[in-house]
């Protein structure tokens, strides 16, 4: 009798859970069901957990090799793309200036993170929280990832502009304010592009690089378990900026939620708080044009 | 995840051409083959290894073979590491890596000094209009460019509370009274120990930093700063005091050691651009890092001290790269990443501190053997240069070819009977291989080396001295280029090998028409052993090198060489290149004497 019991028990128990969980999908669609999805999707490479969740045809590159398919190819093979925002928008941008049709439909953003800076203490003579701001007009040696093809590489540049200006309602006529100018180069001229900067900053104990543009995983991950983590400072500095990993879905392709799900719950699972949504970064037209002034101050 | 190495802004032009004019930095180009052997029924990984890390990554291979990481669902993968220079990787890769008897196999995975080596074969592929085979690659580990100096020679000139920097070298290569300036006159003229910027990674990063010192600046080196006569000057006045180039760092740390040994390391050179590591290495008792069977390490009488230039230096970032190469199948790339993981844990990464390097992994700090007792700074460096772009790179080696000190060099060519001997299995006789060699070897020396040629075998002559013949004296290369390649063409085997008398007679006209603004050398190839019954007095002939080449009066003469073929007597070239503090370079494989003579020709 007893065992019958825990058994009911533990059967209700169950079928709580799964009721549970599909409120929170949402859809009452069954996710433990296994069926893969038909859909073309493409990760950038900073989400890649979120392609190795998922059954069906999936590929992981880099966000700026994706998106130069996406503005070039007539006929890109990919339905959907698990990116942070604002890439796929700005993937428009750039088709409308080549006369063709947007690409995109919905961006719905599944988990967010966190942007930051880490600096080495007594490199950067900035008042905490450090901003990128100071980090530029102190002439620091600062490193973030490569913004034309990491994802999060091209939302630090964003954020990092945003600091400068203190807002992110950002238009390309502020791209013209001198006084930005000179601070953007800089800031970008003394510091160098590179993903692994915030490894190299440990490494090299501050010698490569006095600031780094982090996410919060970063910090989770790399800076909390650094022998040398006491001699880094993190910093979330006004305005706040936050990434945001969006499943964005071509035009006419209709993305289940189930899809969105699994990869809120694989990036959960690397880090990533899911839900929310992005914050303090400029928008697509605007990161569009600072990615140009951007080759023209590194040359 | 987003740590991934995105491109960097590389050097590729300017490199693209030091890694044309290079093939090989690996002494005598052989590969040190670690692990390699039967891979059972496991998936078999090459990796090409830079030769500083060779020990290193033998340990880690050997853990990872041994490991719960090697296994996969339906196999295991078992990794063999091989010793092999950037550059000359590099250099395969981009041409397919043609002749495995010669080269080695294939690797399937490479990690070189620097991942300016990874965008070198990048776009020397891109030139060719073929994909890319390195891609971004994580570094997993560090190791920053150092001026390697005798304690007592960087007391002498106060450091570390006097910071020293390249200036300070060109001002101590200028000075005529030497360390006499320094209140050291027996320690004779200020001497630097500089590999050849075409082969090695530090002397490709000492190089930079020597421009960019002469210019003050840290960033944004330029073609109009390479074009200041000043900072002409400079590099001329740091390279007048060359001892001698070549393709590893380690033939001056050997040397070195050897030197310490006989209480004359402070005569020998003065400093010498090395990796950080390599003055761990060397002050723990193991020079080149490589510690032989049955070795054990004997710390140095006299220490080194690594000096961390004042105007900036940079650092060698070890990528691990798992080669996207046509010969590379999936299982490979999986076992090959399974390895790169493995050797970015923590457990992993402490073995690389031990090995001296800094961790590429966070969770290991810098510590311990990376202290001032063994002669290092792991707070410094403090100033860190920036890769030039890759135009001001080519300007920049090509401007060294030009600056660097001249060569006056001796090349002493074996025309024993043995040398008629087939070298290649096929129609090429050894002989036959090495005129190819020495001849495209000639190309190597700049137009104002003055270069000889002198062939030996006995009875060569028809007077006296009868054992060799100079078929072109010395003089300058560029007005006898043409003359040489036709006397070179024209040898044929004759009789037997009087080795000793030759390397003597050849080593004392060195000496006596010695040109100090020059490298004074001896390039000798044999292929056997001492035939002379006339002369067999192999320590009258050591003594009498080593007598020439030591102490601050020395006038010092290079005897490098090169066993040639199976039958060279290797030991005893060996003791002749050591007591000239020269190297002695291996061509046991006829088949790799390209590559020999290439490197032979890098230390001019």
């Amino acid at each position: 009798m007893k065992r019958l019991l825990a058994f009911v028990v533990a059967a209700a128990m169950v079928a709580g859970s799964l009721y549970v969980r599909s409120r929170i999908d949402d859809d009452g669609t069954d996710r433990t069901a296994s069926a893969p999805s038909a859909l073309r999707i493409v990760c950038s490479t900073e989400l890649a957990a979120a392609c190795d969740g998922l059954a069906g045809p999936t590929r992981v590159e880099d966000a700026g090799v994706t998106a130069d398919r996406l503005v070039h190819e007539d006929d890109p093979a990919i339905d959907a793309w698990i990116v942070p925002d604002p890439w796929p928008a700005l993937v428009d941008v750039r088709r409308r200036a080549q006369q063709k049709d947007p690409l995109f439909g919905d961006a719905v953003t599944v988990a967010t993170t966190r942007l930051g800076l880490a600096t080495w203490k007594g490199d950067v003579d900035c008042p905490p929280p450090v901003t990128w701001k100071c980090v530029g007009e102190k002439g620091a040696r600062a490193g973030h990832a490569d913004p034309t093809r990491d994802g999060i590489g091209l939302l630090s540049l964003g954020a990092a502009a945003a600091s400068f200006f203190g807002r992110t309602d950002l238009s390309t006529a502020d791209l013209e304010d001198p006084a930005f100018d000179a601070w953007f180069a800089q800031l970008e001229q003394r510091g160098t592009t590179n993903g692994d900067a915030l490894d190299l900053m440990f490494s090299s104990r501050g010698a490569l690089f006095d600031a780094v543009a982090v996410t919060a995983i970063d910090v989770r991950d790399v800076v909390d378990t650094a022998a040398d983590k006491q001699r880094v400072e993190v910093s979330y500095p006004a305005p706040m900026a936050t990434a945001g990993a969006v499943v964005a879905a071509r035009r006419g392709v209709q993305v289940e939620s189930r899809v969105r799900a699994q990869a809120a719950d694989a990036l959960a699972a690397v880090g990533w708080t899911r839900g929310g949504r992005a914050t303090g970064i400029p928008d697509a037209g605007f990161l569009d044009a600072l990615l140009a002034r951007w080759h023209e101050v590194v040359g | 995840m987003r740590r991934r190495l995105v491109a960097l802004l590389v050097v590729v032009a300017t490199l693209v051409l030091a890694a044309c004019t290079s093939s090989s930095d690996d002494s005598g180009g052989s590969l040190n083959d670690a692990l390699g052997g039967d891979n059972g029924n496991c998936t078999g990984v090459d990796v090409a290894v830079s030769s500083e890390k060779i020990d290193l990554l033998t340990d880690l291979a050997k853990r990872f073979n041994d490991s719960d990481a090697a296994k996969t669902g339906d196999g295991c993968v078992k990794v063999t590491v091989r010793s092999k220079a950037s550059g000359a990787v590099a250099d395969l890769l981009a041409n397919g890596w043609p002749d495995e008897a010669a080269n080695g196999p294939r690797p399937e995975a490479w990690s070189p000094a620097s991942t300016s080596w990874t965008a070198i074969l990048n776009q020397r592929l891109a030139d060719k209009g073929e994909p890319a085979m390195a891609p971004p690659s994580k570094p997993f580990m560090l190791t920053p460019l150092t001026i390697a100096m005798p304690k007592p020679m960087a007391d002498a000139l106060g450091y570390p509370q006097t910071p020293i920097g390249w200036s300070d070298i060109l001002a101590l290569a200028r000075d005529a009274n030497g360390w006499g300036a320094k209140g050291h006159p027996e320690w004779g003229a200020f001497k630097l120990g500089k590999t050849n910027p075409n082969f090695s990674t530090s002397a490709l990063s000492a190089t930079i930093a020597q421009f960019y010192a002469a210019t003050g600046k840290d960033r944004g080196l330029s073609l109009e700063d390479l074009a200041r006569p000043d900072v002409d000057a400079f590099a001329r006045g740091v390279e007048s005091s060359v001892v001698h180039y070549g393709d590893i760092t380690m033939t001056f740390l050997n040397n070195w050691f050897r030197n310490d040994a006989r209480g004359t390391a402070l005569t020998y050179v003065s400093a010498v651009a090395v990796e950080e590591k390599s003055v761990i290495d060397y002050n723990r008792g193991n020079p080149d890092g490589v510690l032989d069977p049955g070795e054990k390490p004997r710390k140095p009488r006299v220490p080194l001290v690594a000096i961390y230039p004042k105007e900036g230096t940079l650092f060698s970032d070890n990528p691990f790269v798992v080669l996207d190469a046509p010969w590379v199948d999936a299982k490979q790339k999986a076992g090959a990443s399974a390895f790169s993981r493995f050797i970015q844990q923590p457990d992993n990464q402490r073995r690389v501190l031990e090995f001296g390097f800094r961790p590429g992994n966070p969770a290991v700090g810098v510590g311990a053997p990376i202290t001032k007792s063994n002669g290092v700074d792991p707070d410094q460096p403090q100033k860190v240069l920036q890769v030039p772009d890759p135009p001001v790179l080519v300007k920049l080696l090509d401007l060294w070819a030009q600056q660097r000190k001249g060569a006056r060099v001796l090349l002493v060519m074996d025309v024993s009977g043995s040398m008629g001997e087939s070298g290649d299995g096929g129609g090429d006789t050894k002989l036959d291989l090495a005129k190819d060699a020495a001849i495209k070897a000639l190309g190597e020396f700049k137009g104002d080396d003055l270069v000889g040629l002198r062939i030996f075998s006995t009875g060569i002559a028809p007077k006296e001295p009868t054992d060799y013949l100079d078929l072109v004296p010395i003089g300058p290369i560029a007005e006898q280029r043409e003359q040489m390649q036709q006397r070179i063409r024209s040898l044929v085997p004759t009789q037997g090998t009087p080795l000793y008398t030759v390397t003597r007679d050849s080593y004392t006209q060195l000496r006596s028409d010695f040109d100090p603004a020059r490298i004074n050398a001896v390039v000798l190839l044999t292929d056997g052993r001492n035939e002379d019954d006339r002369n067999s007095d192999l320590n009258g002939l050591l003594s009498s090198l080593r007598a020439g080449s030591e102490g601050q009066s020395a006038r010092p003469v290079r005897v490098f060489t090169i066993a040639y073929g199976g039958d060279a007597d290797q030991a005893v070239l060996r003791r002749i290149a050591e007591a000239t503090n020269a190297a002695a370079y291996d061509a046991s494989d006829p088949a790799t004497i390209d590559r020999v003579f290439t490197a032979v020709i890098s230390n001019f």
